[in-house]
């Protein structure tokens, strides 16, 4: 599991990196093929109108992609997509292998891991749509495209939370389930402004996001995904500001008596772990080096779930995004009980 | 230590021609297993890339070019470490011992550093200057008014561990260690198509044939430089071009494949303890070898555990030392 999330952190290190690279990188048949020879109209991924194909639209890597037909057998190559497929109103023929979210797709075939999809099994489905992960899977886009010829390839995803609402209308716009797509844009959009209401006024907490194993783990700044949310939620992030260093994008490493001196009011804190294992929040609360901070003297470490807002951005981000704010204001308004439901129970 | 009985061996071309056969068999079974389960017919058929499509897209753009990637990194490998232990006159030496695998790594960290968006397709050049770059500092550095074979083992030494340092140092301070970085370390196979074919054939058919037919020199010097000026080689010239093959051997591999250990320090000896010490007949067995072991190795890093995927390092070292150990026992 601690493996894992390095790489998925290690990807997202990629997609960005690799974002340009993509973009002008015309290798042959595949998704820029296909890209190139629709006539319909590029669009952005906001239009709603009822669906004509053949379609191109722009995907969240900003490549056009050109949908002869109202996909048929649509493979969702990460756990990610296949959530945002099913929010979407879509039905995927096949999942990766940790896919479980909604739970009717365990009974998919398996196509493998989304750090190294089995491109045979892709093939095998005979897809007329895939879609790809932006965040994990950039890199892999000259494959997608020499394995299957013709096919169009999407990236969805999202490194902020309003990517999320994006990648669900461009997948509604290619399937053709607009209003299923707008219905869930919507509780994206009212779990925003409900949070924005709740916090608006109040005094941000001084809040450290902390994420990975516990004797060395990375802090968030606002432009990860987590930072986003945090932000949105109405943490005042103690990193904002700090260069990034370390290996991964939109996270850095803080010393201790950075941390000390911020003494954050929060500690919000990731596990990289295996299922089970001790938790970062306790170690950091077992550590005598934070003790001094007020979070750790107040109670207000707090383990979230690593699916929600680390691995798997998608829909469940709303009640994330709702649970996360009422763990930073705690008594504020009707959904602070939403602090016990599972997207963040303590470990 | 190579002294099995000669009179126990087969005649040169009975081994090559065996294993030729081995080979072919070997890429074969690659060819027909995978993730998906295809039918013989279908395989078959996807041979020829004809036939039911999605057969024919699995075997002919998937599985093809990996296995033939797979056989020209393996041959590449075996061929540079027998050329690097011939030249060294060292039983432990290979590209990867010898820093040319480290200058090919520390180039292409290099790139993605410097340069985060580079493209995939342009590591694999700065990989290949880079291993040519590590040869020539090997070179220069055992350089003194000649080239002595221990002086050159032990600044391969030197220069694969100040690279590797340096790798390491690079990727730790800089802000951006990509996935590509890690899976270019760990080396592997996983997504090799028909452009990576297309990007390494003419070095191994180039660099290749030019060290079968160079393997009499390696003959030559094996008996020592004094030797060897006596039979009229002109050995320096003869031990410059030798490591210069040796690098655009490796360089194109790692270029493709990422660092793989073990293929190039393994398979000279074994071809060796089949074939004898001429190198004749060790050079074109230990490109056979070389292939059929990778071959093996990353047919089994796929399907093992399908449709997850195994490294393919891991593979090649519990395939290969076994198989070793067993011909390291049975033929000295």
């Amino acid at each position: 599991m601690h493996r894992r999330v390095l790489i998925l952190l290690t990807a997202f290190a990629l997609g960005a990196a690799l974002l340009a690279a993509c973009g002008g990188d015309d290798d042959n048949g595949g998704a820029n093929a296909t890209a190139t020879a629709g006539i319909g109209s590029a669009s952005s991924p906001t239009a709603t109108a009822a669906a004509v194909y053949p379609m191109t639209v722009k995907d969240m890597l900003g490549k056009d992609v050109t949908i002869k037909a109202q996909p048929q057998r649509i493979v969702a190559a990460s756990p990610s997509a296949i959530e945002l497929l099913y929010a979407a109103g879509g039905k995927a023929v096949a999942r990766t292998t940790t896919a479980k979210i909604p739970a009717e797709v365990t009974s998919l075939p398996d196509i493998g891991t989304a750090e190294k999809p089995a491109y045979e099994r892709i093939v095998q489905q005979n897809p007329d749509l895939v879609l790809a992960d932006a965040s994990l899977q950039a890199q892999f886009a000259p494959n997608f495209a020499s394995s299957l010829a013709g096919v169009p390839v999407l990236f969805v995803g999202a490194q902020k939370y309003d990517d999320i609402a994006t990648s669900l209308q461009l997948i509604g716009k290619v399937i053709n389930n607009p209003e299923k797509a707008a219905s869930a844009v919507k509780a994206m959009e009212d779990a925003k402004t409900q949070v924005k209401n709740l916090v608006s006024g109040k005094t941000a907490p001084r809040t450290l996001i902390l994420i990975g194993a516990p004797n060395d783990p990375f802090v968030a700044l606002t432009d990860s995904f987590i930072g986003n949310l945090a932000g949105l939620a109405g943490a005042k992030n103690v990193a904002a500001g700090e260069p990034q260093s370390g290996p991964l994008p939109g996270y850095t490493k803080l010393s201790l008596e950075k941390i000390v001196a911020a003494d954050p009011e929060v500690i919000l804190t990731i596990t990289a772990g295996p299922p089970g294992g001790p938790s970062l929040a306790d170690g950091i609360k077992s550590n005598a080096a934070y003790a001094t901070l007020s979070a750790v003297k107040n109670g207000r470490v707090r383990d979230l779930d690593v699916e929600v807002y680390l691995q798997s951005p998608s829909p469940r981000a709303a009640q994330g995004l709702k649970d996360l704010a009422a763990l930073l204001f705690p008594g504020a308004g009707a959904s602070a009980t939403a602090a016990a439901t599972p997207t963040a129970t303590p470990r | 230590m190579l002294t099995a009985a000669p009179s126990k061996r087969l005649p040169p071309v009975v081994t090559i021609v065996a294993a030729g056969g081995l080979l072919l068999v070997a890429m074969g079974v690659a060819v027909a297993l995978g993730s998906v389960r295809l039918g013989p017919g279908q395989v078959f058929d996807g041979l020829f890339d004809r036939g039911d499509p999605v057969a024919r897209q699995i075997v002919w753009q998937l599985r093809v070019p990996r296995v033939l990637v797979a056989a020209l990194v393996g041959a590449n490998l075996g061929l540079a470490g027998v050329l690097l232990q011939g030249i060294t006159r060292n039983p432990l030496a290979d590209p990867h011992i010898l820093g040319f695998s480290a200058g090919a790594g520390l180039a292409a960290i290099a790139v993605l550093v410097i340069a985060p968006g580079t493209p995939v397709q342009l590591v694999a050049p700065a990989a290949f200057l880079g291993s040519l770059a590590s040869a020539a500092v090997v070179y220069a550095l055992a350089w003194r008014g000649g080239i002595s074979p221990v002086r050159f083992a032990l600044s391969g030494v030197a220069v694969a561990a100040l690279f590797t340092a340096l790798s390491t140092a690079v990727i730790a301070t800089s802000d951006l260690f990509t996935q590509a970085t890690l899976s270019f370390l760990a080396g592997g196979l996983f997504g090799r198509d028909w452009s990576h074919f297309k990007q390494l054939w003419p070095y191994t058919v180039g660099a290749g044939s030019l060290t079968l037919l160079a393997a009499g020199w390696l003959n030559i010097l094996a008996l020592g430089d004094d030797m060897a000026r006596g039979l009229g080689l002109r050995v320096e010239r003869a031990r410059l071009l030798l490591a210069v093959l040796a690098a655009v051997l490796t360089g194109s591999a790692v270029a493709v494949s990422g660092l793989l250990a073990f293929i190039g320090l393994v398979v000279p000896h074994a071809a060796r303890l089949v074939a004898g010490n001429d190198y004749r007949v060790v050079m074109p067995l230990a490109a056979i070898l070389g292939a059929a072991l990778l071959v093996v190795a990353d047919t089994f890093a796929r399907v093992a555990l399908a449709p997850t995927e195994l490294p393919v390092g891991i593979v090649t070292a519990v395939v290969g030392a076994p198989a070793f150990l067993l011909l390291v026992r049975t033929r000295t």
